[in-house]
């Protein structure tokens, strides 16, 4: 009796055993298909690529301002001693700085009056004389 | 807000890519999230200056004009007559030593580029001479490319300052001595002639040379003015126009005059990529030389003038009433990328201030007032008004 309870349990014991490595193989054999067919993407700051700054989004928070967002992405920090709307260089204030860390983020602030249903062109110019531009239409009221 | 925001939509796509990514991505994630919680710390406002002029049509911030090696209130006054001496046959002669060398110039707050110079400033050495002297310059070119003097002027064709004519091009380590008579009178500049043009001249190789008439003009405070532009991205547009070099100076610390006193203005254009260049002087008129060739205004009662590229003439006018008043080219373009400056206008009483309140003295009113060649080799006293 106790033979043949301990020869059921064996039984079980393999089959649970058995149905292991095989979630274990189902498992194994997914993450690699999965590895397979995924395209890696890279992720900053380790693979990004040198001089990858840009505009992020331009806002209209309010009449009368401009918000611009930007994101350097390279591996050097990027200087914005100037700001320019339309073609014309304007007063500014920016968050946190002007000299913007590597892989981090700043917010510029202007005070200009953008028109509603018109074509805005926001242009940062680098101490090196490099521009970024960024379009904005101004939002109705 | 907006910083939380931005922070939150960069950790987002962490967050998705640390779903898909490899252990290289979550370790760059978190480097990234670092870098974003870092600026929490200490985020602050940095605060822009907003100086008079034009409202918030403006340069943030100030250039260093030690650093530069020129300041452009300078630039308006400092003539270079050269070393003086008087040859056997009574003329004047005039030395002068002009090297080019590559130099990085700062011509807007915050904003380099990288020049070619003469004498280390852009623009070159205001050479000033009275008609009928005898010249003689020395050129140098210490820089990293071919150059020439080319001067606009009377002189044979050896003396020209182009490629292939006479000494043609100045190889960098070579020299030559340019010599001609000064003539005709009047507004002239010279630049180099090297090729690529368009890039040799761009980059800054220009400067004024005025020939006053031997006779001479009327008592002015005089002040020479080079509208140039930069295009700092290359690619064939300016972004920086001016006069003088460094964007809006003129607006940030305005030229001092008296009401009522003749001002002239030696004017010349040596703006690259675009047709013309104008000046417009606000609530006055002036008469116009075109080229200074002339004792008579070839326009008079104007108050908007143009010029092409090269183009130059002396423009005179008085300010009737103190007041701040604006002077810019009427390309509106132009004035909102840095060419406009502001007049400081006046009474005898309230002129010292003004000099002071823009770094000014008294040698400096000195020179702008005894500008003409007739006094050269007199050094400028100080301490004179």
């Amino acid at each position: 009796m106790l033979k043949k309870i301990a020869s059921q349990l064996l039984r079980l014991a393999n089959r649970a055993v058995l149905l292991l490595l095989f979630a274990l193989f189902l498992v194994v054999s997914a993450y690699y298909a999965y590895q397979y067919f995924t395209p890696q993407t890279p992720i900053a700051p380790a693979q990004v690529v040198a001089g990858e700054f840009s505009i992020e989004q331009i806002l209209l928070p309010e009449p009368g301002v401009i918000q611009v967002e930007v994101f350097n992405g390279s591996q050097e920090a990027v200087i914005i001693p100037q700001v320019l709307v339309d073609d014309a260089y304007w007063a500014f204030t920016v968050v946190p700085s002007t000299t913007i860390s590597a892989t981090s983020v700043a917010t510029f602030t202007l005070p200009y009056a953008w028109v509603a249903g018109e074509l805005h062109v926001v242009r940062l110019i680098t101490s090196r004389g490099e521009t970024f531009d960024g379009e904005v239409v101004g939002t109705e009221q | 807000m907006i910083q939380q925001k931005l922070r939150q939509m960069i950790a987002r796509r962490d967050l998705f890519r640390i779903g898909l990514g490899s252990l290289a991505g979550v370790m760059g994630a978190a480097a990234l999230a670092q870098s974003a919680s870092a600026h929490q710390g200490h985020e602050h406002e940095e605060e822009v200056e907003h100086p008079s002029g034009h409202g918030s049509n403006l340069m943030v911030g100030e250039v260093n004009h030690i650093n530069n090696g020129f300041d452009p209130l300078q630039l308006l006054v400092d003539w270079d007559y050269g070393k003086v001496t008087q040859l056997p046959d009574g003329r004047v002669l005039r030395e002068f030593e002009i090297v080019a060398y590559d130099r990085e110039i700062e011509i807007a707050p915050g904003v380099f580029f990288n020049a070619w110079t003469y004498n280390g400033r852009v623009p070159g050495p205001s050479i000033r001479c009275t008609e009928g002297d005898l010249l003689r310059i020395h050129f140098v070119n210490a820089g990293s490319h071919p150059h020439t003097l080319h001067f606009h002027g009377f002189h044979t064709a050896e003396m020209d300052g182009i490629p292939g004519v006479g000494p043609g091009e100045i190889n960098p380590g070579q020299e030559f001595t340019y010599e001609f008579e000064a003539a005709p009178f009047g507004c002239h500049l010279y630049h180099c002639h090297a090729i690529p043009l368009k890039r040799h001249l761009h980059k800054g190789l220009y400067g004024a040379f005025i020939i006053d008439p031997k006779q001479g003009r009327p008592p002015a405070r005089e002040f020479m003015m080079i509208m140039n532009a930069f295009d700092t991205n290359l690619d064939g547009d300016n972004e920086i126009y001016t006069a003088n070099t460094v964007g809006f100076e003129y607006a940030r610390r305005p030229i001092p005059m008296k009401a009522g006193e003749l001002i002239r203005v030696y004017l010349i254009n040596v703006t690259e990529f675009d047709p013309i260049n104008s000046m417009h002087v606000h609530a006055t008129f002036f008469n116009y030389y075109d080229h200074g060739t002339t004792l008579e205004p070839t326009h008079r009662t104007i108050d908007v003038i143009m010029q092409s590229q090269a183009q130059r003439g002396i423009l005179e006018f008085r300010h009737r009433a103190p007041g701040h008043y604006m002077f810019h080219a009427h390309q509106s373009e132009f004035t909102e990328l840095g060419w406009m400056g502001m007049f400081n206008v006046t009474t005898e009483e309230n002129f010292s201030a003004a000099l002071e309140s823009v770094g000014l003295d008294a040698e400096w009113d000195y020179k702008s007032t005894h500008g003409s060649a007739a006094i050269s080799g007199t050094p400028a006293p100080t301490g004179q008004s």
